[in-house]
């Protein structure tokens, strides 16, 4: 039996918060039945074997690889990709990064979900970690207290965000060739990123949209660590809002509470 | 009501398969009729023009597809659909489109052509489990070999044909189907489309022939290839493709021109087959060949003798290997025909033979024979060699280093075959060292050197050995011939290459010689080892080789190799080394053999030794001891001495010396004796040796007893000093005075009982005296109290005086004992001793001058 507490997750080596994972292998199979015979020939594979791991963690400045691989990945849009091993309990695989999503939520600490894909056997067994627990981590997670905003080297102390996520998607193209069970390469085809951002201040949305830095006077959003509150300085991890377009603002007034504004914003990459 | 698929039995020529969806249709073609005034409304009644039926299929593959094979063969098929039976099925249709990882599901459309008979009907048969061909289970490769799919992406394969049905005139022979009395199969259209990612755009307008593909379908749980789907012909179509978000897709259409039948090989002519010549395969579908595989060489221009028959010919390099027959309908394959392939024969190489290393060595030699095909080593002394086969009769080759004499040898390995050159490649021996450098005939000498192969013989100097054992071609004996062996050792081998290596040195030993001296004609025997004539240096006539005796050369006739005879046949200067003069006097043997001339002795002159009384002006006194010193040469080897009487008193008269001696350098004899009474005084002197006589005539004239203290061994007890100055002989050497301090006298060690003594070598007659010198110095006062004693052969007592009484001191310096009467003896003694009775004395005893007449 197997406790969460000694479930390692991790990526590349690099252990996570995290507050739940989990993996998915699946295949493709299909039933062959034949005319003028009652029951199963057999059942035979009509497409790639694939999986996913996912998994909502704390997000620690000074120990987040989900950040840098999505930075990665956008940054290199043209580029080849190798895949990252990613571990829950034992068992690992090769994976390409599918989904990442930070949220920073007024009073709260700052979460985070990845999901990983895959087009190649998972290995291992479910086996326990030791637990350590690393002092640091405790005093390392980000929270909304330490989220900052900028604009240039700026930092914006007025009318700033109340609530934010970002989150990430990226489209792989596993090419299969004849012959081959797995993949003989994957292919990143495209990627967006979104921003949703809560604010009290409304601002129009145009028909060919406009750039949500230049609507919210935000281009960069630090997250530090919580040590931050006291060293005024520490690790961080960052977003940059640079031409990311304005693609939806939703006004949500209720009744005891303040109006709120919503803004929407995507930077597609291929 | 409605019946279940799985109740819907579906078979094809009896056999069961895995369909997953089938149609089985009639449909009528039918040709309206219109009147008039009814405005386009179709007619109840009607023409028929005939009825279509067919069946559409489309099912999995779970291994050979025998449907497929109507692709080629066109035959009719028989099928059931659910009971409904039919016997004159013609395949109109045959295709799938398969993406990696889904099963292959084939979609086939066979029309029918004579009437479906039966009913409907169920069944209630239960699956039985099979493996279903995947995609992924799938490898594509291109058929001919002329155009390379590295990969694909997917693929489609896709068969169409027409189907002419020939009618008769009223052959209705069926109220309700209308059965046509001939079906010909006419257009056919079989054509693969590859998704891949080869960007290669080539098509032209005359399209790229030869181009085949194949996908080979294996399962792991079938006999494979499980199915192989087979395309030949031209590439007909290209096409790149992108779209957002997409792979960027290349597709390739292969078009097979006439789909046909497979060619089929039934035989093989001539079996075995011979390279480079005509060949026959006999089968069925061969005609369009495109060309035959032997192996891996191709004869692309085999002709077709219709359709049973493709001649050729083998290609000249094959080796062997499945035959495989591409025609325009595929490719069949003989798995195991006969090969017969011609020996390999080397006619000759040039250059035969050569120096394989250095800047000066050979870098290649042609070679030069039948047969060189397919040729992948050549072989000098078993060690590869770089090579260009020019054509099938000629090579060029570069010669390895470090090989030896060996055959050369050409391979193929890939026909089992080789061959060998007539004669071997000859290259130089070399000689790295030989031991011992030194030697006589008939010893082994065991060199070590490299290639030591076909050696035909050794040459030592001049000198020519075949008498050799060669352990490996790096190692061999031989034995060192007679003859002139000095110089550099060469060996050749039979081609003539040879290497030499200095320096060979012939060893000639004297063992022994018979005399260490001779004289005139006396045999002079010089044994030894290797007495060989090629080692010495002749005189040019009987035989005689020259040795040197000390500073002459002497002819000795050689006996044997192992005796050198000869005498010396005038006087010379041959005292010294013997050594034998090498041949072309290079050298000269040493020997540890000396040799002494016994020439004739002669005499210069005649004197007495340290005795001025003795002169021949003196009167002589009869009877009495004399002694004389000759000087002349070889008075060593004399064996008489003879005083003969001159004048003309006696003159025939001789007394021959009755003691005497030599030096050991026949300088000086030394002769004691006594004069014979009434003989004359004066005398010559003659002294004979073997070698000759000498006579010194009227220099003698014996006048005086003689002192002959000196004459004999003379010894004393003890040496007080080490020095020449105590020495016993000092009492002998004529100074009467003197101490230790001076001129020396005899002086012996404190000790009980000293004496002093000479020892004569034979006995002297009449000693009638002993005078004693006493030392002048402190030395004088231990000659007390002592006797003179003559002893006997055995220095038993023959006389002795009274002891001298004196204590103290000798009182004189001078002191003369005279004996009552002569005495004969051999011994002289000078013997301390005591009072009688004596007691011991302790003391030296030391003398200046011992004279004794």
């Amino acid at each position: 039996m197997l406790h969460y507490k000694n479930v390692k997750v991790g990526i590349n080596g690099t252990g996570l918060l995290a507050e739940s994972a989990q993996v998915d292998v699946s295949n493709n199979l299909i039933p062959i039945f034949s005319l003028g015979k009652k029951g199963l020939i057999t059942m035979t594979p009509n497409g790639e074997l694939g999986g996913t791991v996912t998994f909502n963690y704390l997000v620690e400045p000074g120990n987040e690889p989900v950040n840098g691989i999505c930075k990665y990945v956008r940054e290199n849009a043209q580029s080849s990709y190798d895949a990252y091993v990613v571990e829950v309990g034992g068992i690992s695989g090769s994976y390409f990064l599918e989904s990442y999503s930070v949220r920073a939520a007024a009073n709260d600490a700052v979460t985070a979900s990845a999901s990983f894909v895959t087009y190649y056997p998972v290995s291992g067994q479910l086996v326990a970690a030791p637990m350590n627990l690393n002092p640091r981590n405790n005093s390392g997670i980000a929270h909304a207290y330490t989220t900052t905003f900028f604009n240039g080297n700026t930092q914006i102390t007025t009318g700033k965000i109340a609530n934010f996520d970002c989150s990430f998607r990226a489209n792989w193209n596993p090419v299969y060739t004849l012959g081959r069970k797995e993949p003989t390469h994957v292919l990143l085809t495209s990627a967006e990123e979104r921003y949703n951002i809560e604010r009290e201040f409304f601002k129009n949305v145009t028909i060919s949209g406009e750039a949500l830095s230049s609507n919210i006077n935000i281009d960069k959003i630090k997250i530090f660590e919580l040590s931050y509150l006291v060293n005024n300085t520490g690790n961080f991890i960052d977003f940059n809002i640079d031409n990311h377009f304005l693609r939806n603002v939703n006004v949500d007034a209720v009744l005891d509470d303040i109006v709120r504004v919503s803004f929407s914003a995507e930077k597609i990459y291929n | 009501m409605f019946h279940l698929a799985k109740n819907c039995p579906v078979t094809i020529n009896g056999n069961e398969i895995i369909v997953s969806t089938a149609e089985i249709k009639k449909r009528m073609d039918l040709q309206p009729t219109y009147e008039f005034a009814q405005n386009s409304r179709f007619n109840s009644r009607y023409t028929p023009n005939g009825i279509e039926q067919s069946l559409t299929l489309t099912y999995n593959l779970t291994g050979a597809d025998f449907i497929k094979e109507y692709i080629s063969s066109n035959g009719f098929i028989t099928g059931n659909f659910g009971g409904l039976t039919f016997n004159s099925g013609i395949l109109k249709s045959y295709s799938f489109n398969a993406q990696p990882n889904t099963p292959i599901s084939v979609s086939a459309e066979i029309g029918i052509y004579d009437n479906i008979a039966g009913a409907f009907s169920t069944t209630a048969s239960l699956a039985t489990s099979k493996p279903i061909l995947n995609f992924s289970d799938c490898s594509l490769e291109s058929d001919s070999g002329r155009r390379y799919i590295e990969t694909a992406e997917s693929v489609s394969y896709n068969y169409t044909a027409e189907v002419d049905a020939f009618y008769e005139i009223d052959n209705n022979k069926n109220q309700n189907f209308v059965q046509p009395t001939r079906i010909v199969v006419g257009k056919q259209n079989l054509d693969v489309s590859i998704v891949c990612d080869n960007y290669d755009f080539n098509l032209n307008i005359f399209g790229l022939s030869g181009v085949g593909v194949r996908i080979n379908c294996n399962h792991p749980d079938l006999a494979n290839p499980a199915e192989t789907f087979l395309c030949s012909g031209y590439l007909t179509e290209e096409s790149i493709n992108g779209s957002n978000n997409e792979l960027v897709k290349k597709v390739l259409t292969i078009t097979s021109n006439q789909p046909g039948e497979p060619p089929v090989i039934t035989s093989i002519h001539p079996s075995p087959l011979v390279p480079n010549a005509s060949y026959t395969i006999g089968g069925r579908n061969l005609n369009n060949p495109l060309f035959v595989n032997f192996g891996d060489r191709t004869d692309n221009f085999p002709r077709a003798i219709g359709s049973t028959q493709v001649l050729g010919t083998v290609p000249r390099d094959v080796v062997s290997g499945v035959i495989e027959l591409y025609t325009i309908n595929g490719r069949a394959v003989y798995s195991n025909p006969l090969y017969s392939f011609p020996d390999i024969t080397i006619l000759n190489f040039s250059p035969p033979s050569g120096l394989t290393i250095g800047r000066q060595g050979l870098k290649e030699i042609s070679i030069t024979g039948r047969n060189f095909d397919r040729i992948d080593r050549v072989l000098f002394n078993y060690l590869d060699a770089d090579y260009v086969v020019d054509n099938a009769t000629y090579i060029r080759a570069s010669i390895p280093t470090g090989i030896e004499n060996d055959y050369i040898r050409v391979v193929s390995s890939l026909r089992n075959k080789s061959g060998v050159s007539p004669t071997k490649f000859f290259t130089y021996p070399r000689i790295d060292s030989f031991n011992p450098t030194s030697g006589k005939a008939g010893d082994t000498i065991y060199i070590t050197g490299f290639n030591f192969n076909d050696i035909e013989y050794i040459k030592f100097g001049e000198a020519i050995s075949t008498n050799f054992t060669v352990a490996t071609s790096r190692a061999l004996s031989v034995v060192v011939p007679a003859g002139p062996s000095r110089g550099r050792v060469n060996i050749y081998n039979l081609s003539g290459l040879s290497h030499s290596r200095p320096w060979f040195t012939p060893y000639l030993l004297v063992t022994g010689v018979n005399v260490t001296g001779a004289g005139i004609n006396t045999p002079i025997h010089i044994s030894g080892v290797n007495f060989d004539t090629g080692i010495m240096y002749p005189t040019g006539s009987d035989d005689r080789y020259w040795v040197v005796f000390g500073n002459q050369e002497v002819g000795m006739k050689r006996v044997s190799d192992i005796l050198l005879t000869g005498w010396l046949t005038e006087t010379g200067n041959y005292n010294g080394k013997i050594r034998v003069v090498s041949e072309r006097r290079i050298m000269e043997y040493d020997t540890p053999y000396s040799f002494r001339f016994f020439a004739p002795p002669t005499i210069t002159s005649i004197t007495n030794l340290a005795n001025p009384r003795f002169d021949y002006t003196a009167i002589a006194v009869s009877g009495k001891t004399f002694k004389a010193t000759i000087n002349g040469t070889n008075l060593d080897l004399v064996t008489g001495v003879m005083l003969t009487g001159s004048g003309v008193n006696n003159a025939d008269l001789y007394v021959r010396a009755p003691f005497y001696y030599s030096n050991t350098d026949g300088t000086q004899a030394f002769i004691t004796g006594y004069k014979p009474s009434g003989i004359p005084a004066y005398y010559h002197t003659v002294v004979r040796s073997p070698y000759g006589e000498a006579i010194l005539t009227g220099k003698v004239k014996l006048t005086e007893q003689a002192n002959i203290g000196g004459y004999g061994t003379i010894t004393q007890s003890s040496n007080f000093f080490t020095t020449e100055l105590c020495r016993a002989t000092v009492a002998t050497n004529g100074i009467t005075g003197g101490s230790s301090g001076d001129y020396g006298i005899s002086l012996t060690q404190t000790e009980v009982n000293p004496w002093w003594q000479v020892q004569f070598l034979q006995d002297i007659a009449e000693i009638d005296r002993v005078v004693i010198y006493n030392s002048s110095g402190p030395e004088k006062t231990g000659l007390s109290q002592f006797v003179v004693r003559v002893g006997g052969g055995n220095n038993e007592l023959i006389y002795m005086t009274g002891v001298h009484s004196g204590d103290g001191g000798y009182p004189n310096l001078r002191e003369e004992y005279r004996f009552p009467t002569t005495v004969s003896g051999r011994y002289v003694r000078i013997h301390l001793t005591g009072a009688s009775p004596a007691p011991e004395v302790t003391r030296w005893l030391g003398m200046a001058e011992v004279e004794i007449y």
